[in-house]
């Protein structure tokens, strides 16, 4: 997939990878790359400003995890988020079924 | 520091150069840029690369620092005032705040002196001193070119007539002249010791 067409989706995923446990860059990164098989490969550095920006949004926390050897930024979800992702999975839903209607492809 | 190092180094100040928005956000950005190049590393030295060839690649794949800035400095808003305004204002201030501090006291000082010492020293130009002493002797050359008259407009100086026999009856004889006209005092003489 072309990195034009996946910044558009995501937030949306980003989201959706922070349902669940807190979790730093680099596992947000990896999560997004082994969960498309490859496909989704942006450079890695791009998911950070997504980051930073569903943060000032408020969709995000974050916080410095300094248990191990070395710190790491760890981010989860607010309950704004959750609902975000809620409202989120119901369009790109919606979307899908709508162009596979389309297309005649059943997703 | 080993040539591992150098490379994420150098990356760190390439996107730190780049990087546009508050100190903190910009900061929080290079350390979590930094974590995330060490930890691809070590997971690519886990796999058996060699160092550089791991460090080179951690690199690609963040993204080049312009692309990665550009991402950044668009999901970051603009502030208020320009990072190199700020600092110009912050270097500017000062120097003027120290120089109108020093215009005052200058004036202060111009005061007391001025209440111990009177007018006359402290003003070299007040009118009680004249320090002016330009009389238009006959035969002087003329100030305007030759053949272009003075302009109606502009009133010609009034000659101070004298007679100046040797130097000394010269100045004598300006002095008394002079002084005659004037409020001055009586150190003209001494001049001519």
């Amino acid at each position: 997939m072309k990195n034009e067409q996946l910044k558009g989706h995501l937030d949306l995923l980003l989201l959706q990878i922070l349902d669940g446990a807190p979790t730093h860059g680099y596992q947000i990164a990896c999560a997004l790359r082994e969960r498309s098989d490859g496909a989704f490969d942006l450079p890695e550095g791009t998911i950070y400003p997504a980051l930073h920006r569903l943060e000032s949004q408020g969709l995000l926390i974050s916080d410095w995890d300094t248990s191990g050897p070395r710190r790491r930024r760890m981010y989860r979800l607010t309950a704004l988020g959750h609902a975000a992702l809620r409202t989120q999975r119901v369009e790109w839903t919606r979307f899908v079924r709508g162009v596979g209607g389309v297309l005649g492809v059943t997703a | 520091v080993n040539t591992e190092d150098d490379i994420v180094e150098e990356y760190l100040d390439e996107l730190f150069v780049a990087l546009r928005g508050q100190p903190r956000q910009v900061r929080r950005m290079l350390a979590e840029t930094e974590e995330h190049l060490r930890l691809t590393i070590i997971d690519d030295l886990a796999r058996g690369t060699p160092a550089e060839d791991a460090t080179v690649a951690a690199v690609a794949r963040f993204g080049g620092a312009a692309e990665v800035a550009r991402a950044w400095n668009a999901s970051t808003p603009a502030e208020p005032m320009p990072t190199f305004l700020r600092r110009l204002a912050a270097q500017l201030v000062p120097l003027a705040g120290t120089g109108l501090i020093a215009i005052g006291l200058s004036g202060v000082i111009a005061r007391i002196m001025t209440a111990l010492w009177g007018r006359t020293f402290m003003f070299a130009d007040h009118p009680a001193r004249p320090t002016r002493l330009r009389p238009v002797a006959p035969g002087c050359p003329s100030t305007h070119p030759p053949g272009v008259a003075p302009t109606p407009t502009s009133p010609k100086p009034k000659p101070m007539a004298f007679s100046p026999a040797t130097p000394r009856e010269s100045l004598d004889s300006f002095c008394s002249a002079w002084w005659s006209s004037s409020a001055g005092g009586a150190d003209c003489r001494s001049l001519a010791a």
